[in-house]
């Protein structure tokens, strides 16, 4: 006979058993997938296990581990407030969870970097993330039960868990983690150990605290959207617009739904990201005097931020996909998107506008940001006198490493910015595809692609789409049957009509003409340049460019499928 | 108005499965416009599973479904726009405030009639700025009824309706408001488990059972022609007895009753075997869904 402890433990070993396979493949099939990358491009092994062995690879499958594991995690659980009805006494219900979670999380890093490092020999740092992925579990689990398991709690949480590792690194290795991240994970030091313990009780204190107000009726409510004071009123202007009295059009009903729904988070977080961002490089920048002198610190330091911002833009969303979201992979239950009276091809283009629009919105936030930071950098090294770290820093943040400005503006730049704008669209996209056909763990793959094209970018800078790799041979040959085969599909189902498929050929065609004609202009402006691009070139950017049409089909055929199954 | 326009629902040999559990086999039913068309079953029996090929939520593995003599799958906004449609879970979005739902739900339906819509508010007390998540699970379910019929659609589905409003809105306004539409020529499809609730407002009813549908006819005829009688044995019967025309549904001992068709054919059966009738009355339709589920 089950003890109370004992059926917890079973029911929350059935809660993340339906979840392991998806996070082991998650967790696996990233890195893997980026290596079979390389490989059919014609990489080495040696230059595989040289990519593999950097720490900078180690720190983004960390990162991006943890991020994935804990919000698949979260997800898993759900609501702790089904609970409170079993005569079990809180702090067993909040313990178990805890416990068992955190044996999971180290468990799912452990095997998956111990495979990781067997077959790459990668040589990555095993035990020690591993305890840091048990202290972040409990951290998060402690914003969940005290938060009552809200999807934004799972944002909340996702942030709390940088800081005790921030700090940690902070105060073994000084500033210099951020331009030489060697520090070695391995290390668990009598202190580190104490903190995460000190953070691990915390975490329990502050769960049962939560879970035992929740269940006697008075939960934590630190919403936004409480109604009541100004402060929340204008928060919610800023995020959430306020419904015109009647709206113009149907389709623009459904995207002022979508937005208020989901289109608000990511910017939220991208600023979160980025003001935390901001604060420790003004923290940095006074506590550390070796930080604040060395330009190519801060210009590479931004350089590697921005970039980060990117990924880190793209994974609350890919959170937020895989959390509250879930919800639109069970269209089934009647939910009200699939009942309204809308084409297929309205509903799904309203979902991926959304999308768009909370990208647009992320961008200028991050670009606002960014104007206030140099501003106020500039500010500073002219109080301290030295104009000229000012204007190195920025050079190599814009420019590169080079040590002068360079203009770099050919048709090879242009077309990695196409390809990059070209993946960042193609997964939002297909990722939007994957959810709505009612398989969230799809999405994974296509979010994949702006982190495998980053990785792409760092090993070959100058070449992003040469022909006649294993690289083009996939590209050649899948991309258009694939586009070829949803428009089909999508027509034939009747997800789509001509004038969709009009619509996706007039936007091919309009970024394939920019596509060559903008090397032309640039060259007209700058005299010297080569406007013309290669044949192969040409072939291949134009083949790049059906990828971004592909959503146009896939979107509407996915929630066709899902909705009349 | 011809013959094929009447029909608002023709369903022909749908079947549908899943895995290997066989959820509707072979149904045809025609929904003609104007009334109240009941659907009964039990759990299982595949009445929600019709219901989401009707509004084109399924795709019709075998057969075929049109609605106002379009395919709903094809062409799901005509169908949509003019079909109003009430389920216990319906999905009603929590941070929206109960104006912005009737706005939003608006721009969807030209025909949205916003001083009934209105009206409705009023009657179920729905406060206009009330988020929905703080609404009660009753005024939820009202708000869901509002949002079916503010665009008076030609076609209201209700599938479980009941569930969630409490006994003063399920009895007087639900049922006024089933009448009120039919009245007006409208079709109504009322799928319910609470079947003394089929019987109060149901002008048709169709009973499904195990994916099949097992009675089909107007609840007049069905309610003049279903008897039930009560017979006495000479001697106790362990198991369900069996007589001609009569479907036993319950007893013990020397005396069970069963519910009949034909009571005159179950009076010559039971003569023939010695077999008393003690009892006849009208069949409710709970009687006679007991007796037809036992059937199988």
């Amino acid at each position: 006979m089950f003890t109370p402890v004992a059926a917890l433990t079973w029911e929350n070993a059935q809660q993340v058993r339906r979840g392991l396979p998806w996070i082991l493949l998650t967790l696996l099939g990233i890195p893997l997938t980026v290596t079979a990358f390389f490989v059919l491009q014609g990489a080495k092994w040696s230059e595989l296990q040289e990519v593999a062995m950097s720490p900078p690879a180690q720190m983004i499958y960390t990162v991006l581990s943890l991020m994935i594991t804990l919000t698949w995690m979260g997800s898993l659980f759900g609501s702790p407030v089904r609970l409170f009805a079993l005569p079990v006494a809180t702090s067993t219900l909040v313990r178990t969870r805890i416990l068992f979670g955190m044996a999971c999380c180290a468990g799912l890093y452990l095997v998956t970097a111990l495979a990781l490092n067997l077959l790459l020999n990668a040589g990555w740092s095993v035990w020690s993330p591993a305890v840091h992925f048990a202290v972040a579990f409990a951290l998060q689990q402690a914003f969940a039960w005290t938060l009552r398991g809200r999807s934004n709690a799972q944002g909340l949480a996702l942030l709390m868990v940088g800081p005790p590792v921030l700090f940690w690194v902070t105060a073994r290795f000084g500033a210099e983690w951020i331009y030489n991240p060697q520090h070695r994970w391995e290390d668990l030091t009598g202190p580190q150990i104490l903190m995460l313990g000190t953070v691990t009780a915390l975490a329990f204190f502050a769960a049962e605290w939560g879970a035992a107000r929740d269940r006697r009726g008075a939960p934590l409510n630190l919403s936004l959207r409480s109604d009541g004071t100004a402060v929340a009123q204008s928060a919610e202007v800023f995020w959430a617009p306020v419904r015109p009295r009647a709206f113009k059009s149907a389709w623009l009903a459904q995207f002022w739904y979508e937005w208020r729904e989901d289109g608000w988070f990511i910017p939220a977080i991208t600023f979160i990201l980025a003001s935390i961002g901001l604060l420790l490089h003004f923290f940095f920048f006074f506590y550390y005097p070796t930080y604040a002198r060395m330009p190519e610190v801060i210009g590479e330091g931004l350089a590697i931020l921005s970039t980060g911002i990117v990924l880190q833009a793209a994974l609350p969303l890919f959170a937020r996909e895989y959390t509250s979201h879930g919800r639109r992979t069970r269209t089934q239950r009647f939910g009200m998107s699939p009942l309204l009276p809308m084409s297929d091809a309205a509903l799904a283009w309203a979902a991926l506008m959304r999308g768009i629009a909370s990208a647009a919105t992320a961008v200028v936030l991050m670009v606002l940001l960014g104007m206030i930071f140099v501003v106020v950098q500039l500010f500073l090294w002219r109080v301290e006198g030295r104009p000229d770290l000012a204007q190195d820093s920025l050079t190599r943040f814009m420019f590169g490493n080079q040590g002068r400005i360079q203009i770099r503006m050919t048709w090879e730049t242009l077309l990695q910015v196409a390809v990059f704008a070209t993946c960042l669209w193609t997964s939002l996209g297909l990722s939007y595809a994957a959810v709505l056909c009612g398989r969230r763990w799809l999405a994974a793959l296509p979010m994949s692609l702006p982190f495998l094209f980053v990785l792409f970018m760092v090993t070959r800078t100058n070449a992003p789409v040469a022909v006649g790799d294993g690289f083009d041979i996939i590209m050649l040959f899948m991309v258009p049957c694939w586009t070829m085969l949803a428009f089909g599909d999508a027509l034939y189902r009747g997800a789509i009509g001509w004038k969709s498929v009009v619509a996706a050929g007039f936007a091919w065609c309009l970024g394939f003409t920019l596509l060559v004609i903008v090397p032309v202009v640039v060259a007209e402006i700058l005299p010297g340049r080569n406007p013309l691009m290669p044949m192969s070139a040409v072939i291949a950017a134009g083949i790049v460019l059906l990828l971004p049409i592909l959503p146009f089909a896939a979107a509407p055929l996915a929630l066709h499928r899902n909705r009349h199954r | 108005m011809s013959g094929q326009e009447q029909v608002v629902v023709a369903v022909h040999n749908l079947h549908r499965t899943f895995g290997t559990k066989v959820a509707l086999a072979n149904v045809s039913l025609d929904i003609r416009r104007g009334g109240v068309y009941g659907l009964v079953g039990g759990n299982g029996a595949g009445k929600t599973t019709l219901i989401r090929h009707i509004l084109g939520l399924f795709t019709p593995q075998a057969g075929s479904v049109m609605v106002f003599g379009i395919n709903p799958v094809v062409n799901p906004p005509a169908v949509l726009s003019r079909i109003g449609f009430l389920a216990e879970d319906r999905d009603i979005p929590g941070w929206m405030r109960v104006h912005e739902l009737l706005s939003y739900t608006r721009a969807f339906y030209p025909d949205w009639d916003p001083a009934f819509a209105e009206e409705l508010r009023d009657m179920f007390e729905l406060p206009p700025g009330q988020k929905v998540q703080s609404l009660s699970r009753g005024q939820i379910a009202r708000a869901g009824l509002l949002l079916a019929l503010a665009h008076r659609p030609e076609l209201l589905v209700l599938d479980e309706p009941s569930s969630g409003l409490d006994p003063v809105v399920r009895r007087d306004i639900l049922s006024a408001i089933i009448r009120t539409v039919a009245d007006e020529g409208r079709t109504v499809l009322f799928s319910s488990h609470l079947l003394d609730e089929v019987e109060r407002v149901a002008d048709r009813v169709a009973m499904l059972h195990a994916g099949r549908i097992v009675l089909d006819e107007s609840l007049e005829q069905l309610k003049s022609k279903q008897r039930i009688m009560t017979l006495r044995f000479a001697v106790p019967q362990s198991a369900p007895p069996i007589l001609t025309g009569a479907i036993p549904l319950n007893g013990a001992g020397k005396e069970w009753t069963c519910v009949c068709e034909d009571a005159e054919l179950v009076r010559m059966a039971a003569g023939s075997l010695g077999v008393e009738v003690i009892g006849e009355s009208a069949a409710s339709l709970e009687e006679i869904f007991m007796a037809r589920s036992s059937k199988g």
